[in-house]
């Protein structure tokens, strides 16, 4: 069966499209104000020029507002998010030849967490560039993380992953324990802080998606670019060289591509964990480790099990909000806890 | 068919830390012959192996392929000059073993060229010389010892280059494989510079046309293996006495430590 489905691997990324498209339509129609699927399909089309004209019928100005300024942003938003997340995830995997590496074990999660923790107990409710000031600071701890690592990890021009991996969380229990410093002194911001650090999509608007959807972007066909390469160090560093890899520089430029889009993702959507860790693991046990066909088959996946993850998060318990990145470890973990019992069972 | 080779080593020392690892080797390699080198632990042979294949770095204007510095090759031009196989691979992915021979065409391509027909013909044909066409569908994680270093073997010969380095290969093998594996590069020879990093001081007589005998960094003898395999180099070297016999067979001496 798997091996089947691998080998049909352009129809299965087809397909896999149309799911995609097709839960993300279904996803738009669900929330308050119920839409069937099909309007909020006639609503997207009406709007396209050319198109629109052959669509008969009227849609109402509040049908076309709720589609495209209220559930729209967030369905893009947290499907971009889990793109990058997905991608950065396999980019870190095969550069690590670490199966466990997550987007997150550079400390960027720690990091942004810091610089938004930083902004709410200061308490400026001013934005910048339309921007908030928790996402402007979210994004500052990300960065200056991310180099703090990658310098404190350097020895003599080299960087070894393990070095990375080390001053990664090193940095990261740091950043952590300023956090606990930071939510002791300032009870009454404790609530908004634990919130912002489980994750959520609901400030999600059009302004933020132009931001971060051309870096994720960029930084998906940069990583893409270097598929081979980190497939080759997937089989070792030293090996990668004597077949004409200069790994050094790759790593370079995964490291910068991956920094970019997590700093974004985490500044605009708070820490969402298992997304980046889980879904190339699926895609990896499904086509095996060429990394040529696990970053578009992540990129997708990723998207689709966000927007999965976030629909259930503003829907199960509505009007009440489940925080996103509890959700996608809540369907995560088990269905990884039955991927490993199944894998056992194969193998023996 | 294929030009002169040559590699030359001038005055190449080479540190780690503070520790002088290799001082002043000075050698030549030439085409068509077998090169073993030997030596203690910690004598400095991988070492030396490894400034000629630039896993480390050696300095500047000290080891040159028909002249040309290989300081001042990149990587990838690097990998269509030297193919290396390592000591012990470890590969804990489940490429198929002809995924990963195919990675030894990859210094021939641009970063969005795919592997075309070609690619897939020499491929097979250096899988059929090593002995792994019927492995081709397995995954390399579910290979034996001595099977991955055939594919290992054929992923070298698939950069198709003049040089081939061996950096003990044959360490983790039993007898039987260690022959089988040495005889592939022995067979090739002819048109080739085949260096060998060796444990086994007889195997490495009975396959070697000249042996480097490395010791605390330095050349204790080069030569042919009736020069180098003597009772007092090995006694210097190893501190072990020795009896040196002619192989009856290959005609190379033999040696067994006196107890």
């Amino acid at each position: 069966m798997i091996s089947l489905i691998a080998k049909r691997k352009k129809l299965l990324f087809i397909i896999l499209l149309i799911v995609y498209v097709l839960l993300a339509i279904t996803a738009v129609s669900m929330g308050a104000a119920s839409l069937t699927p099909y309007m909020v399909l006639k609503v997207v089309l009406k709007s396209i020029p050319f198109i629109g004209k052959y669509i008969s019928g009227s849609v109402s100005s509040t049908h076309f507002l709720i589609v495209f300024m209220v559930r729209m942003p967030r369905i893009v938003m947290a499907s971009i998010v889990g793109t990058g997340l997905a991608v950065v995830g396999a980019s870190f995997q095969s550069m690590f030849k670490n199966p466990m590496a997550d987007p997150y074990v550079l400390g960027i999660s720690s990091g942004a967490a810091l610089g938004a923790a930083a902004a709410i107990v200061i308490k400026i409710q001013n934005t910048a560039f339309s921007l908030s000031i928790i996402t402007i600071s979210a994004f500052a701890g990300a960065a200056i993380t991310t180099i703090v690592v990658y310098v404190v990890a350097q020895d003599r021009g080299k960087v070894t992953t393990t070095n990375l991996l080390l001053a990664g969380s090193a940095v990261s229990f740091l950043m952590s324990s300023m956090i606990s410093i930071i939510m002791v002194f300032n009870q009454q911001e404790v609530n908004k802080i634990v919130f912002w650090m489980m994750g959520s999509f609901n400030a999600s608007s059009w302004e933020n998606i132009s931001i971060i959807a051309p870096i994720v972007l960029l930084g998906t066909v940069v990583i893409y670019f270097f598929n081979r390469d980190l497939n080759l160090m997937l089989t070792g560093d030293d090996n990668a060289r004597s077949l004409g890899i200069e790994t050094e520089k790759v790593k370079k430029i995964i490291i910068i591509a991956s920094s970019m889009i997590m700093a974004v993702s985490v500044a605009f959507s708070g820490i969402i964990g298992f997304v980046g860790f889980l879904v190339p693991h699926i895609i990896r046990i499904i086509f095996g480790p060429d990394n040529k066909i696990l970053i578009p088959f992540s990129a997708l996946g990723g998207a689709i099990f966000l927007l999965l993850a976030d629909t259930a998060a503003r829907t199960a318990a509505a009007p009440a909000e489940l925080p996103v990145g509890a959700v996608t470890a809540l369907i995560g973990a088990p269905y990884f806890i039955y991927l490993l019992i199944k894998m056992k069972k194969r193998s023996v | 068919m294929k030009q002169h080779i040559q590699i030359d080593i001038k005055k190449l020392n080479f540190f780690y830390r503070e520790k002088e690892i290799l001082h002043d080797i000075t050698l030549s390699f030439n085409k068509g012959r077998f090169y073993s080198i030997i030596g203690p632990n910690g004598s400095g042979k991988s070492t030396l192996i490894k400034n000629i294949s630039k896993l480390l770095m050696p300095k500047h204007r000290s080891i040159f392929i028909n002249n040309e510095d290989i300081c001042s090759l990149t990587n990838k031009s690097l990998a269509k000059k030297e193919a290396v196989i390592p000591q012990n691979i470890l590969i804990d992915y489940e490429f198929t073993a002809f995924d990963i021979v195919m990675m030894g065409r990859s210094p021939y391509k641009k970063r969005f060229q795919d592997f075309d027909t070609e690619d897939r013909k020499i491929a097979e044909k250096y899988m059929e010389l090593t002995d792994t066409w019927q492995l081709k569908d397995k995954l390399i994680t579910e290979l034996s010892g001595g099977e991955v270093q055939r594919v290992i073997a054929a992923r070298a010969l698939c950069q198709e280059t003049d040089i081939i380095l061996l950096d003990e290969p044959t360490s983790h093998l039993d007898i039987q494989y260690q022959v089988e594996f040495l005889n592939i590069f022995s067979k090739l020879k002819s048109d080739k510079i085949i260096i060998a990093v060796l444990h086994d001081l007889n195997l490495a007589s009975i396959f070697s046309d000249e042996m480097i005998l490395i010791n605390k960094g330095r050349i204790e003898s080069i030569g042919e293996p009736r020069k180098v395999i003597s009772k007092e180099n090995i006694n210097n070297v190893y501190n072990l006495s020795v009896e040196v016999f002619e192989n009856p067979i290959s005609k190379c001496p033999y040696i067994i430590p006196v107890v």
